[in-house]
């Protein structure tokens, strides 16, 4: 595509973590001139708190990642170790894959892979944006002062105004040891963006050799490690196993925190805002649950044959010396050394009520927000707003509409969507919980359920689409004869009988045999054709998604039969010039939560905390006057 | 038959007495309509709002009202709409919507003014179904009231149920996305002791509306007996006697008179039928045929005894067929009570209420008997009887998908699957009282589970 140049660069995505790599990959492999603006080169993709990455949810966001041509499960899959899938005892839409990551390694990786793919990288700090009639036009920095582009996508993480606290200790900074942005925050509001602020911390690391390990229960990976991405080649995936070691607190640590509550910033009105409620650091966890009297905590590697041991459960603010008292009372840690503090980090966010579906400002167009600006926590969710917000930067640039995926397309259409309808009050996490039609958004068939989208975005390469493609309408075609042809009583009643099932008089459908709770495929797998036999043979993970898929299909009608409620109202658009405060049978809270979010869909309004299924009725009954 | 040049009328808020109540006029002839009982005396505008006095035939106010007119096409229907807010009396309810029919509208028919939304190529089907979904033919003003109504103890009954639910989703949801936190499990077996539980309660629920029913819409009762035996007088009288919520009109049926009463506030609607006989021509076979249909619809059969005739002339109605069937004898004024005697033997009859018609005597005492009869229906909770038919419908339906989920669990499937059977009824109950976000369902979790490595 040729441009008039016009703009120094089409897009400058600002920060270069998780949501910033996806972000100037994606719209660079879309043929974007893209410039990628970061404190430090050697920070690209650098892993803030834990050393891993996935567990439930976030695995499925990094497997859709993958799926639509990002570069995250391909990354954890050459760097990480210890690879597991969680949840094996429940049913495969809930189980979800997650592995230690090397964070040099991984982060090595992808500096190698923007440089290799020819991003421009600049090291700077961004102070500004610059628009023109409401419309971006590029940024100012420190050193370069002024850039040019077309959009611009902001990744800034943690960075905005960061204040780092331990103890009474309290400095700006985005990261520890690294430099704070500021300026932005302000130049955003000055155009009239609202922002809010949010506290989230990170626990003790802890030097190896200190560590009496040989007291402790290791952890190691499965048997036969899976990869996150479906670019990797299953049968020669062999990453290492480095195990992690399990300890826990006990009543000593917890008196120690709470005979030193004066002294905790959470408690002593320091740190006024809330941190989340599903990583609550050490002191909230004894104050909130006293009647608890132990919590594990887990020592992971931050690297492999790394010295230094991130302490899983134990994130604090507590001043150091506090910290070390009650280290020290843990099993195994009595004479550990701290290589770095705990310690809490508050910083500026941008509430998504202002964004669009695809991640676009409402007021400023052309400038896109992704990553924890946007008021979510985690790497994969990060990663997952950054290739959404590069793609659709894409698009808007080349003049098409947004990509959208609906809460029943995928994990990453109900983060966006939660984010746009929702007031953050803490960080937002992904789980399994949030997607109510979760039986369908499966990590293991992220490939086939989006291969349309991945297909016509155009990130993924040819071979693979054929290749998935081909999967798809295998996986499709064996279910398919499944339900057209039967088992006689000779063939299946032996296999019936030796797994307790109930024997047959007469022939029995395929597909019938394999809903029964104790039949699955493999036990069947020498009565199937032979074209079919041998392909499940070689690919046994092929077997297994179609087992899931039969054995499920009762309750996916039933989440499909929800979709289509939900459709309904998905298709009813809200004109962006609606004046709520004329609609006379609503009442004023619902005028107000309304003009704040801006719903684009009578879905979206729907989901707003408040907005009752009368307000609905009068919402639809207007539009349609 | 559909028929566009009518302007149709109806109470738009549920029956019975109330704060307000909400009559609905739509067609041509609203604003004329509007006009001939007013004092407005001006060009309607849209969507304003009127305070004003609403007048009798005889010109009398009969109370304030406030009028909000819609112009066509910019209403619910398409067409001239005027929403005439009165004040909660089923008595001025009734006479507003006659004195509209007085003058030139119609009675409404059951979910007509969506009809005519329709009709008026307001909305396409699917949007009319997808309405009548939220709504089932309800008017936007009733679900209004329906949720006014659940502020109440209904309301707190059907939250708790919905509390319930949402407690084991998240029960369940704790389990599939904490399994990395020492948390334990909650078994299948007392998840499913805990939805029979949360079905018992709906249980309990639901049977109330069989009375809520009753109060809310009033006691059908069935006036039968041979002819001549004094069923119009006895309505007459009854009349004359009570307070009339109605004056006489014909029914949707029109070969029947319904009228209604207000006795010790319950209302009471007493319907009139066709002399119960062996027809003698196909004209009255229909009559009568419709007056068994009407038999078995009401909730109480007055069966009126004549013991001035011959006992052969009550057979055509088999008293003991029914359970609900309510025994008068009449015309004790000229009867004796040999006569009196010799039908409470032959008939077979239990306690019957002695009266006169004619004469107005023991018609307070027949009333009461039928109140005691009604009373008995009450359940033990007074506070808690559910009396909207779209909540009734809801419950029933959460009841089933429980119960689905209970064959999710009895067939031994991992908790993802009884939780999707849980959030299927949470998504029908939330048609109640507004949607639950999964957000809630997390802030349930958070708020009483230790999370967080």
């Amino acid at each position: 595509m040729f441009h008039v140049k016009q703009y120094d660069y089409d897009i400058i995505v600002v920060g270069g973590g998780h949501a910033g790599v996806e972000a100037s990959l994606s719209t660079h492999r879309l043929g974007l001139d893209t410039l990628l603006i970061t404190m430090s080169e050697d920070n690209i993709a650098r892993m803030s708190c834990n050393p891993s990455i996935g567990g439930l949810a976030k695995g499925h966001l990094v497997a859709e990642i993958d799926a639509l041509g990002g570069e995250m499960g391909k990354a954890i899959d050459k760097t990480g170790f210890q690879f597991k899938i969680l949840n094996r005892s429940k049913g495969k839409a809930v189980q979800s894959p997650r592995a230690q990551a090397d964070k040099v390694d991984y982060s090595n990786y992808m500096q190698n892979i923007i440089k290799a793919e020819g991003v421009d990288i600049l090291e700077d700090i961004v102070i500004g944006v610059l628009t023109k009639n409401e419309k971006i036009t590029g940024v100012k920095t420190t050193e370069h002062k002024k850039i040019s582009s077309e959009a611009v996508i902001l990744c800034c993480g943690t960075f905005l105004n960061g204040k780092i606290t331990i103890g009474q200790t309290q400095y700006s900074g985005g990261r520890l040891n690294e430099e704070a942005a500021k300026g932005l925050t302000e130049s955003l509001k000055d155009i009239g963006f609202d922002t809010g602020r949010l506290k989230t911390g990170t626990p003790a690391r802890l030097r190896k050799d200190t560590i009496n390990l040989s007291k402790l229960e290791e952890q190691h990976q499965d048997t036969n490690p899976e990869p996150f991405s479906f670019h990797t080649d299953r049968s020669s995936f062999s990453p290492p196993d480095i195990p992690c070691f399990v300890t826990r607190t006990n009543k000593n640590t917890h008196n120690i925190i709470k005979n030193n509550l004066n002294r905790a910033p959470l408690f002593n009105g320091t740190i006024e805002g809330t941190g989340p409620r599903y990583c609550p650091s050490l002191e909230d966890k004894v104050v909130q649950f006293s009647d608890k009297d132990s919590h594990h905590v887990f020592l992971e590697p931050e690297w492999k044959n790394s010295q230094q041991i991130y302490a899983n459960g134990i994130s604090t603010s507590v001043p150091i010396d506090v910290q070390r008292e009650f280290i020290h009372t843990i099993r195994g840690l009595e004479k550990a050394e701290m290589i770095r503090p705990g310690y809490a980090i508050e910083y500026d966010f941008f509430p998504s009520y202002q964004l669009y579906r695809s991640l676009e400002t409402k007021s400023i167009e052309n400038l896109f927000f992704a990553g924890q600006i946007n008021g979510t926590s985690g790497y994969e969710e990060a990663a997952a707003l950054g290739l959404w917000a590069g793609i659709n930067s894409a698009y808007k640039i080349n003049q098409e509409e947004p990509f959208i995926l609906d809460r029943s397309d995928a994990y990453i259409g109900v983060l966006i969507d939660d984010l746009i309808t929702k007031d953050p009050r803490e960080p937002y996490r992904m789980f399994t919980s949030r997607a109510e039609y979760r039986l369908l958004l499966r990590y293991d068939n992220a490939d086939r359920r989006l291969l349309d989208y991945s297909h016509k975005i155009g990130l993924i390469d040819k071979n693979y689409y054929k290749t998935t493609l081909a999967k798809k309408n295998f996986i499709e075609n064996v279910i398919e004869y499944t339900k057209n042809n039967y088992l006689s009583p000779k063939d299946i009643n032996p296999i019936l009988k030796d797994n307790n099932s109930s024997t047959v008089d007469t022939g029995i459908n395929i597909n019938k045999v394999l809903k029964r709770p104790n039949i699955n495929l493999n036990e069947i797998l020498t009565l199937l054709p032979q074209k079919y036999k041998q392909k499940i043979k070689n690919n046994p993970e092929y077997g297994e998604q179609i087992q899931t898929d039969i054995k499920y299909e009762g309750y996916i009608k039933k989440n499909k039969k929800l979709i289509q409620k939900m459709k309904k109202h998905e298709n009813i658009n809200i004109p962006e010039e609606m004046d709520f405060s004329q609609i006379d049978t609503l009442k004023k809270e619902c005028i107000e939560k309304l003009n704040k979010f801006k719903p684009e869909t009578l879905a979206q309004a729907s989901r707003i905390s408040g907005i009752t299924p009368s307000d609905i009725t009068s919402l639809m009954i207007h539009l349609k006057d | 038959m559909y028929n566009s040049n009518d302007t149709i009328v109806a109470r738009s808020t549920p029956a019975g007495f109330g704060a307000i109540s909400i009559v609905r006029l739509s067609g041509d002839a609203t604003k004329k309509l509007i006009k001939t009982s007013t004092d407005l005396d001006i060009e309607l505008k849209h969507k304003n709002i009127y305070q004003t006095n609403f007048f009798d035939s005889q010109h009398n106010p009969l109370d304030q009202v406030i009028i909000t007119f819609y112009q066509a096409p910019n209403s619910y229907t398409g067409e001239d709409l005027a929403e005439i807010n009165c004040h909660g009396n089923p008595n001025i309810v009734q006479k507003i919507t006659d004195i509209c029919i007085e003058n030139g509208a119609r009675m409404a028919n059951p979910g007509e003014f969506t009809q005519r939304r329709f009709f008026n190529n307001k909305i396409d089907l699917t949007q009319a179904e997808g309405i009548n979904e939220f709504i089932h033919s309800e008017t936007k003003i009733s679900q209004k009231a329906s949720q006014q109504l659940l502020q109440g103890q209904v309301g707190k009954a059907i939250h708790d149920i919905k509390q319930k639910i949402i407690d084991n989703i998240s029960l369940l949801e704790l389990e599939l996305d904490f399994t990395e936190e020492e948390i334990e499990s909650t078994s299948p077996s007392q998840i499913k002791t805990n939805i029979q539980d949360i079905i018992e309660s709906i249980d309990s629920l639901v049977e109330t509306y069989k009375y809520g029913k009753l109060v809310k819409n009033g006691l059908q009762i069935a006036i039968v007996g041979p002819p001549n035996c004094g069923k119009s007088t006895l309505l007459n009288t009854l009349l004359q006697e009570e307070r009339a919520i109605t004056s006489a009109q014909p029914g949707t049926t029109r070969d029947f008179i319904e009228e209604s009463i207000e006795h010790e506030g319950y209302k009471l609607n007493f319907i009139d039928t066709a002399g119960l006989r062996k027809p003698s021509n196909s004209i009255e076979e229909t009559g009568i045929n419709k007056a068994f249909k009407l038999i078995e619809q009401s909730n109480l059969i007055l069966f009126l005894i004549d013991p001035t005739q011959s006992i052969s002339k009550h057979k055509n109605f088999d008293i003991k067929k029914y359970t609900n069937t309510f025994e008068v004898i009449n015309k004790i004024d000229i009867a004796d009570n040999n006569q009196i005697n010799h039908f409470t033997d032959k008939l077979k009859l239990e306690n019957p209420v002695l009266i006169s018609a004619k004469t107005h005597t023991n018609i307070d005492k027949m009333c009461d008997q039928i109140i005691k009869w009604l009373e008995n229906k009450k359940p033990s909770q007074e506070d808690k009887i559910l009396t909207v038919q779209r909540h009734y419908n809801i419950l029933k339906d959460v009841k089933q998908e429980l119960k689905d989920c209970i064959n999710t669990i009895d067939l031994g499937y991992t908790s993802e699957f009884i939780v999707t059977d849980l959030r299927t009824a949470l998504d029908t109950l939330d048609s109640i009282l507004g949607k639950t976000t999964n957000q809630d369902i997390l802030n349930n979790i958070f708020s009483n589970f230790c999370i967080g490595k």
